[in-house]
């Protein structure tokens, strides 16, 4: 091997490392993108979708919706009532983990394709695609009933109410403020009967 | 101001000196002289002396100088000045036995020189003195930075040559006397100047930080120790002496907080645990692998020259320090750069192949590897 071979070697084994420092980077670029994603929609305490990633999904299935008027929407919106005084009497910690224990229920509840989101506190929204409204208010029952027991020495209790779409229109705002209003009937209603 | 450039190569010293003598303009004001190591040097400063009578000067051993365009080998070059103005002078400074016990206290006395100078151009010609004197360099670059203060100074490591990757012992004497493991800087005042440096290296490649070091060693990169990447560099390549010079081509960049090359470093030798550089490195330096090609060395070099022209018109003088490891790496363009340099800057030119180069780099000062740096003097006139 001359010397000009040699150089030649060089430079070749010169752009192996270089390309391998680049794909270690392009890697290492992937997985950043990747955590900045997941923290960008995701809940960090519960790991449920936040309120931006509910929007985002909610606004795409609403326009589908629309277009193709074959299916249908349900859009829950639930509460823990009393969580405030979770965190008074046994303090935050124990308020972040029954949180984090509903996002569990609620997950194990609904199908992998519907959204599951924590939009703020002991706030939840629910995206259902296609089913009966009767088999969601059963699911939605069954739930209610299994978080009151787990947390009945927190005097906890669920509210919610359900909006659908078409049927009731294909207005984001409109159909999210009346799930909000049937779920503080509902509200209205446990404290009506205690 | 008027500068002589003269060579010999004749290989017996007096008879080399007394050429030079017969060509060097009469009535000079100050000359440098660049010596081939394989000269007697003990002998020198009585040689001199002996053609020249009492004469202000500055000699420095060098296996490579530049006398115009022309590159000699093995011989001495000289380089006579002479001042049209009263005004212009030259003033020295001079330190010698740097260590890490007396470092503190050269710092101290270039720094008030060269604060005292600090509009005149100081040129600097050192002995690598064991390491210690680039090291100096960083630290005195560092405190310039961080005082803010406004000298400059430029110049280079006398390159004597190298022995199976051992550099042999440099020489340097001022007025006959000798200077031994230091460095004289030689102040010209009453001289406009312009300071333009040139690598012509690739600038991008992957970039690596150093986690674990000594002055002149990385013994971590990114964590991982560092003597697999000169391995891989040098990956199916059968060993001989010449690889010790094949990675004169993969040099590292060290990077500015500005992201951009600020000096650069050339890899000496490896082991399996370290890298070894001609020039000073420190824990947290991000480097880029960097590759030379000879033609882009020599396209840098065009526009090097043409910047320098463009920015401060016709010199009447320049000086020229360029790496040793340039020499090597241009091959056989080896003596392209000086004529282009001579060709475009239209000036006498002196100058030596280095161990390193002193560049004003930002607001520091910095020693490179593998730069060549040009600096166009003129004489300030009265009229």
């Amino acid at each position: 091997m001359n010397f000009k071979d040699k150089k030649l070697k060089l430079f070749l084994n010169y752009i192996e490392e270089l390309t391998e420092q680049y794909e270690e980077l392009l890697s290492q670029k992937k997985e950043l993108l990747a955590e900045l994603e997941k923290k960008a929609i995701h809940d960090p305490l519960t790991g449920l979708f936040n309120r931006y990633a509910l929007m985002e999904f909610l606004s795409r299935e609403i326009e589908r919706v629309r277009r193709e008027g074959k299916e249908t929407l349900f859009i829950i919106f639930l509460d823990l009532d009393n969580f405030k005084q979770v965190n008074d009497l046994y303090g935050h910690k124990k308020g972040d983990e029954v949180l984090k224990e509903v996002a569990k229920l609620l997950k194990s509840h609904f199908r992998k394709y519907d959204i599951v989101a924590r939009i703020g506190g002991d706030e939840f929204m629910i995206v259902v695609r296609n089913g009966s409204k009767q088999k969601v208010e059963e699911l939605l029952e069954k739930l209610k009933s299994r978080i009151e027991n787990i947390f009945r020495k927190f005097n906890l209790s669920v509210s919610y109410g359900i909006a659908v779409s078409p049927t009731e229109g294909t207005d984001i705002d409109r159909l999210i403020a009346l799930a909000d209003k049937r779920m503080y009937e509902m509200k209205e209603a446990h404290k009506a009967m205690k | 101001m008027d500068v002589y450039t003269a060579s010999s190569r004749n290989p017996i010293l007096r008879f080399a000196v007394r050429e030079l003598k017969e060509k060097a303009p009469r009535g000079f004001d100050f000359a440098l002289f660049a010596l081939s190591p394989d000269y007697p040097f003990q002998d020198v400063p009585a040689t001199i002396k002996k053609e020249f009578g009492s004469i202000e000067y500055v000699g420095f051993s060098s296996s490579s100088a530049f006398e115009n365009i022309r590159l000699v080998n093995d011989g001495i070059v000289g380089c006579f000045f002479k001042f049209s103005s009263p005004k212009t002078k030259v003033s020295f400074y001079k330190a010698e036995e740097i260590s890490e016990e007396n470092k503190g206290s050269i710092l101290k006395g270039i720094l008030k020189f060269l604060n005292e100078k600090r509009s005149e151009l100081n040129i600097v010609i050192a002995d690598f003195a064991n390491g210690h004197f680039p090291l100096l360099i960083e630290e005195l670059g560092e405190i310039k930075k961080r005082e803010k203060l406004e000298f400059s100074l430029v110049g280079g490591v006398a390159a004597t040559k190298i022995v199976k990757g051992r550099r042999e012992r440099g020489y340097l004497f001022h007025n006959g006397n000798f200077i031994k493991n230091g460095f004289v800087v030689i102040s010209f005042s009453n001289v406009d100047y312009h300071i333009q440096v040139s690598s012509g290296v690739f600038k991008k490649g992957p970039v690596y930080t150093v986690t674990k070091s000594e002055p002149f060693r990385i013994y971590e990169l990114n964590g991982r120790k560092a003597g697999y990447l000169p391995k891989k560099l040098l990956k199916d390549i059968e060993f001989s002496e010449e690889n010790q010079y094949l990675l004169w081509y993969t040099p590292f960049g060290i990077m500015s907080e500005e992201n951009e090359i600020e000096a650069l470093r050339v890899i000496k030798g490896f082991s399996d645990d370290y890298i070894e550089l001609w020039g000073p490195i420190k824990k947290g330096d991000r480097l880029k692998l960097s590759l030379v090609l000879s033609t882009e060395v020599l396209k840098d070099i065009e526009k090097t020259a043409r910047d320098v022209k463009n920015s401060f018109g016709m010199a009447d003088f320049c000086f020229n320090f360029s790496c040793i490891a340039r020499e090597k790496v241009l091959e056989q363009f080896e003596d392209k750069e000086i004529e282009i340099y001579g060709r475009m800057l239209n000036a006498p030119i002196f100058g030596f192949f280095t161990h390193g180069e002193v560049v004003p780099s930002g607001d520091k000062l910095r020693v490179h590897n593998l730069a060549s740096v040009v600096v166009a003097v003129r004489e300030r006139y009265e009229f």
